[in-house]
């Protein structure tokens, strides 16, 4: 399919692959650990502390 | 309607936005459209690449080429939208066009060394060399260490809004890269070749190569607007979470 030169052409569709998968994955990764964390932070919000209680 | 009323209606959606509540909401809608379009346009865009015919004189390497120049076009496009962006904090301070900046750098990092890597993987075979000091890579080369510089600048301050102005000042001192990159390959006798996608406003190459490349590169375009929204909702909670901790901080202080 890539004749003689399938040895550069398969690593740069590879690594375009990796990199751009990769940035994906970290995006949508940090998204749904900041929700977590808001999360998180709206239940303390709402719990009341130790010397409250 | 009048263009006065257009161009003020414009204005009003542009600082509607401004609204992070009404951003996010704007972006909860896009970036599932975005997503299926961007997946579609990489499914074909892959498919017609990987059939286009060998070329006379480059064989099957030209198939570096759909994802090469498209990775190219971004690194400049999203520079020229960081600079948009930068005039935006600078003249008519809105308040997105700081997170614009600061989440369009890495993405124009990430297309700017898939450029550069492969550009290499193609030049080996064809120059019969990986790396050239001439004009366009070296230009491009710097452009990338502008993108890590910019990173580098907007994780150096505590507070986002203290890094604003500088971080437009500086993506603005790298504005005349821009027009360096593009016409490099004009001004200096470059290994490089000149323009792929159009000379005097027509195709350069036959449909077979013509169509799968603007295919990629409509692809990679809405790959970035993709990600750059997914970002800036990022970097929106990001700065919810410093001020709820903040507050909270200031509440146990009273306490």
């Amino acid at each position: 399919m890539f004749g003689e030169h399938a040895a550069f052409i398969v690593p740069a569709y590879a690594i375009s692959f990796v990199a751009l998968s990769l940035t994906t994955a970290i995006t949508i990764w940090i998204y749904h650990a900041r929700l977590t964390e808001i999360q998180t932070l709206e239940e303390q919000k709402h719990k009341p502390r130790e010397s409250e209680r | 309607m009048t263009t006065d009323t257009v161009i003020e209606t414009k204005a009003s959606n542009l600082w509607g936005l401004a609204n992070p509540t009404r951003f996010m909401g704007f972006a909860s809608r896009a970036i599932p459209v975005l997503a299926a379009g961007t997946a579609i346009l990489l499914v074909v865009g892959i498919y017609m690449s990987m059939n286009a015919p060998e070329d006379y004189q480059q064989g099957h390497t030209v198939k570096i080429m759909f994802i090469h120049v498209p990775a190219a076009y971004l690194a400049v496009i999203v520079y020229a939208i960081m600079c948009t962006s930068a005039l935006g904090t600078l003249i008519w301070r809105h308040p997105l066009a700081d997170v614009s900046l600061r989440t369009a750098a890495p993405i124009g990092a990430v297309f700017t060394f898939l450029a550069l890597a492969t550009g290499s993987l193609w030049g080996k075979p064809m120059w019969g060399t990986w790396w050239e000091w001439d004009a366009r890579l070296t230009s491009v080369l710097v452009l990338f260490i502008v993108y890590l510089g910019l990173i580098a600048l907007s994780k150096a301050f505590d507070e986002p809004s203290e890094a604003a102005w500088p971080l437009a000042v500086m993506t603005l001192t790298g504005a005349p890269l821009l027009p360096i990159i593009k016409w490099s390959v004009d001004w200096w006798n470059t290994l490089h070749q000149p323009a792929s996608l159009a000379k005097f406003g027509k195709p350069s190459m036959p449909p077979d190569y013509y169509i799968p490349l603007l295919i990629m590169a409509l692809a990679y375009m809405a790959l970035f607007f993709t990600l750059h929204l997914m970002s800036m909702r990022n970097e929106i909670l990001a700065r919810r979470i410093r001020s709820m901790k903040m507050k909270s901080a200031r509440s146990r202080g009273a306490c």
